[in-house]
């Protein structure tokens, strides 16, 4: 166990060193740097002499290794720095805006499967019923109508016409309904498609055919053999939208006026804010690599014999 | 068992009515915003919000009708020596926790917006502060007679630093309205500041929302749930009209310009400056581009300043002979140099989504002529443009006057040490005008120096000015008190209520 955790470690010590450089170095090679928008150039009386001197005080004149090593050490003390351009701590900012994200998230999330679940596995087990139909229709308009569109038009709907949810902000349960809705059908559509392809797959495979022919009760069979087998791509396909919805989503952020990470992001890009930018790829690279660790987990769960030392390949 | 059911149905009604009847006494305003901020400290936030907001204060203020600078918290102000200013402080204005402000309070906020904000530690050139009994000694490094003016940024608001909230959660200024709550990015809960030394707010509370999409703005307002909205869907306003509400508009101090590359060859021609300036169709970008929100620009400032020259009529000017003057010929219907036909590489960025637009028209225009117009998208006009010189035009768009003095844009633009001064100018009699102007301190005479420079800029086509676009804004119609103010600096004053 403790070669196991030990080499663990090393591994992920090395990833993050590795990860870590390249993406300071990729930030860095992008044109541009928040001088210009901290002196704020463009409303107020600054020369030329000015600029050179904030620049080599924020130390961009320094090579790129050397920002690198002072940021790492920063960093291993457990300090992500401060935003260049509000003066706050990276963390708050994080604290502030993954709240707003893991709302937005956890609501989208809810919906989708609340959508995906149910129709998906009847237009598998009831392709030629009404809501077979009406899932088929909706996944294809729900996966090819961009989310704007459909916040837009929910947001004519249930807040101008029926006045029944705020258009907009992040104040309580009932501003996070549209914003919720919207990404939902955005991301369930998709996997209305996937769950829908995935269990007649299962369902025409030799051993489900050999188990009914066994006469091995239906509940059983659909819960035991057929759900159990359709699962991991599922949860494979999920893990990956978790993780996506995790990095922020902009769009629905800005329309909604719910401030996420995602924002946060495109702000920062804009203004060249190279500390929460940094901070934001090891943070969300932590995150997705915790993601990852809990659907392997669930797969090893659900598909053990794949997992066994002694299994022949 | 029949009265307890009735009881338990009329109940819900009861509460409702009685929510409804706290809400009529609440005078309330919901005002949604374009731009987002994540931190409410007056000393770094770039959207200004505190001050917007109505939450802090500024020593002098812009008069939106006269376009001068009054006094605000200060009293009045005086000039000691070329150096020196005495300023004022107004007395029983106090903090929204009670505390007096006086001169040390000043000062000390003064200080640490220099400490905290790099653009302005530049811009203000103060040496020291001396606080005195009812009035602070500002020394500065230099002559500076745009001190008044530069104290009208946001940015230097003045706040209580001793206050024990969190500056970027709950600034303690002076305004008519103190921060309740605010949520980073989305929106600021405020109350009346009922010890306001400028009169009562006529408000109780108000929701100051950020919403950066112009279509969910609109909507906010269409269903009732903003009274004001700044910047709605400009393709949505007659719809909004046809609803009942009321759409406002006024010019703002920015301009869009077309910025020339002095350092490129066909750039030194004046002749063809000329005929570059001359091929802009503005009316064209403000009916077609803008949907009638601008004005045609003729130079740099609103032609409502003191200091904006009055501008001679256009007059048909035979470019042909200048153009052959300077080396210029048409062949085959292009435009030629020493037998090369011109070509120019225009930059345009999608910032502000008219500007590409606006060099696509430039672009048609000029091939009219026979000039080729290569257009290039860039990310970061000021990085860009400043670093990499092989460009001959640029759109590009930013303010002249934003606090009431041309001394900053023509500084920025025209001086060889200017930070915006991408056309590379080195003109030697301009540079002297300018030199002039930062040494002059008396008002008129600082106006007749700005307006011989602007004259100068024109004559000799230093740039090319488009447009000044406007803002607009759309309210309720029982929204009283709202100006839309040219500077875009106070929204939420002591005087706007709901009736």
């Amino acid at each position: 166990m403790k070669r196991f955790v030990a080499r663990k470690s090393l591994e992920w010590g090395l990833a993050f060193l590795v990860f870590t450089f390249f993406s300071f170095l990729l930030l860095r090679l992008v044109p541009g740097d928040p001088v210009l928008y901290l002196l704020k150039v463009d409303e107020l009386n600054v020369d030329v002499a000015e600029i050179d001197r904030l620049r080599e005080e924020l130390g961009f004149t320094a090579p790129v290794w050397v920002q690198y090593v002072n940021w790492l050490t920063q960093v291993l003390q457990l300090n992500l720095g401060n935003s260049l351009i509000t003066g706050q701590p990276v963390t708050q900012l994080f604290m502030d805006n993954y709240a707003a994200t893991f709302e937005l998230a956890a609501g989208g999330i809810f919906v989708a499967i609340a959508l995906a679940v149910p129709f998906g596995t009847i237009s598998a087990f009831r392709p030629k019923s009404v809501s077979a139909k009406l899932a088929t229709g909706l996944s294809v308009v729900g996966s090819s109508v961009p989310s704007f569109l459909i916040g837009l038009i929910l947001m004519y709907v249930f807040a101008v016409s029926l006045q029944w949810f705020p258009v907009m902000g992040r104040n309580g349960w009932d501003s996070l309904v549209l914003p919720s809705l919207t990404l939902g059908i955005a991301v369930g559509c998709v996997y209305i498609r996937l769950i829908r392809s995935t269990l007649l797959d299962v369902m025409a495979s030799d051993y489900v055919a050999m188990a009914r022919v066994r006469g091995i009760r239906s509940r059983t069979v659909l819960i035991r053999y057929i759900t159990r087998a359709a699962l991991p791509p599922v949860i494979s396909m999920f893990g990956v939208s978790v993780a996506s919805l995790m990095g922020g989503v902009v769009v629905l952020e800005v329309l909604f006026a719910y401030p996420g990470v995602g924002k946060l992001m495109v702000d920062s890009v804009l203004r060249r804010d190279f500390p929460v930018l940094q901070g934001y790829l090891v943070f969300t690279t932590c995150l997705v690599a915790s993601i990852n660790l809990v659907t392997n987990g669930m797969l090893r769960l659900l598909q053990p014999h794949l997992y066994r030392k002694d299994v022949s390949r | 068992m029949k009265y307890f059911l009735a009881v338990i149905c009329v109940m819900p009604f009861l509460f409702l009515s009685a929510c409804n009847d706290s809400s009529q006494s609440n005078q309330h305003l919901h005002f949604v915003y374009n731009f987002s901020t994540q931190s409410l400290d007056p000393h770094r936030d770039t959207s200004y919000v505190p001050l917007r907001a109505g939450v802090t204060e500024t020593l002098f203020k812009l008069n939106d009708e006269t376009l001068s600078v009054d006094p605000w918290l200060a009293q009045s102000f005086e000039q000691v020596n070329e150096t020196t200013w005495r300023i004022y402080i107004r007395e029983n204005v106090s903090f929204h926790n009670g505390k007096l402000l006086d001169a040390q309070a000043v000062k000390q906020s003064l200080d640490r917006s220099i400490e905290e904000n790099v653009g302005l530690r530049s811009a203000l050139r103060i040496k020291s502060i001396t606080p005195e009994a009812s009035s602070l000694l500002i020394e500065t490094t230099i002559p500076y007679p745009e001190l008044v003016n530069e104290l009208v940024h946001p940015n230097t608001s003045i706040i209580d630093v001793t206050a024990d909230d969190a500056i970027d959660q709950k600034p303690v200024g002076t305004g008519p309205y103190q921060v309740t709550s605010f949520q980073p990015g989305s929106n600021i809960q405020l109350e009346r500041h009922g010890a306001y030394w400028d009169g009562q707010p006529k408000l109780d509370t108000v929701t100051f929302t950020f919403n950066e999409d112009p279509g969910s703005r609109t909507m906010a307002l269409r269903s009732g749930e903003a009274d004001i909205v700044y910047r709605p869907e400009i393709e949505m306003i007659d719809t909004l009209e046809q609803d009942g509400l009321v759409v406002d508009k006024a010019e703002t101090f920015r301009v869009h310009q077309l910025t020339m590359n002095l350092e490129r060859e066909h750039m030194q021609s004046l002749a063809m400056r000329r005929l570059i300036d001359s091929l802009i169709n503005r009316e064209q970008i403000v009916d077609g581009i803008l949907n009638g929100y601008a004005s045609p620009a003729v130079g740099p400032f609103l032609p409502s300043f003191p200091f904006a020259p009055a501008y001679p009529s256009d007059e048909e000017e035979d470019l042909a002979d200048l153009l052959e003057q300077d080396g210029y010929e048409q062949v085959d219907g292009l435009l030629t140099k020493d037998g090369n036909p011109v070509q120019l590489k225009l930059l345009t960025y999608s910032a502000r989504p008219d500007l590409p637009l606006i060099a696509q028209l430039i672009q048609s225009d000029a091939k009219q002529v026979g000039i080729t117009i290569d257009i290039q998208m860039i990310d970061t006009p000021e990085e860009y443009m400043a670093s990499e010189r092989d460009w001959d035009l640029a759109t590009y768009s930013n303010l002249t006057a934003p606090r009431g003095d041309g001394g900053y844009y023509l500084n920025a633009t025209f001086h060889p040490d200017g930070a915006l001064n991408f056309s590379g100018v080195e003109d030697t009699a301009l540079t002297q005008m300018i030199d002039r102007l930062n040494q002059t301190v008396d008002r008129d005479q600082r106006d007749q120096t700005t307006e011989e420079i602007a004259q100068y800029v024109d004559e000799r086509v230093i740039n090319s000015f488009l447009v000044h676009p406007s803002t607009n804004v759309a309210l309720k119609d029982n929204v009283r008190g709202w100006v839309t103010e040219k500077s875009e600096y106070y929204m939420i004053t002591k005087d706007l209520e709901v009736l």
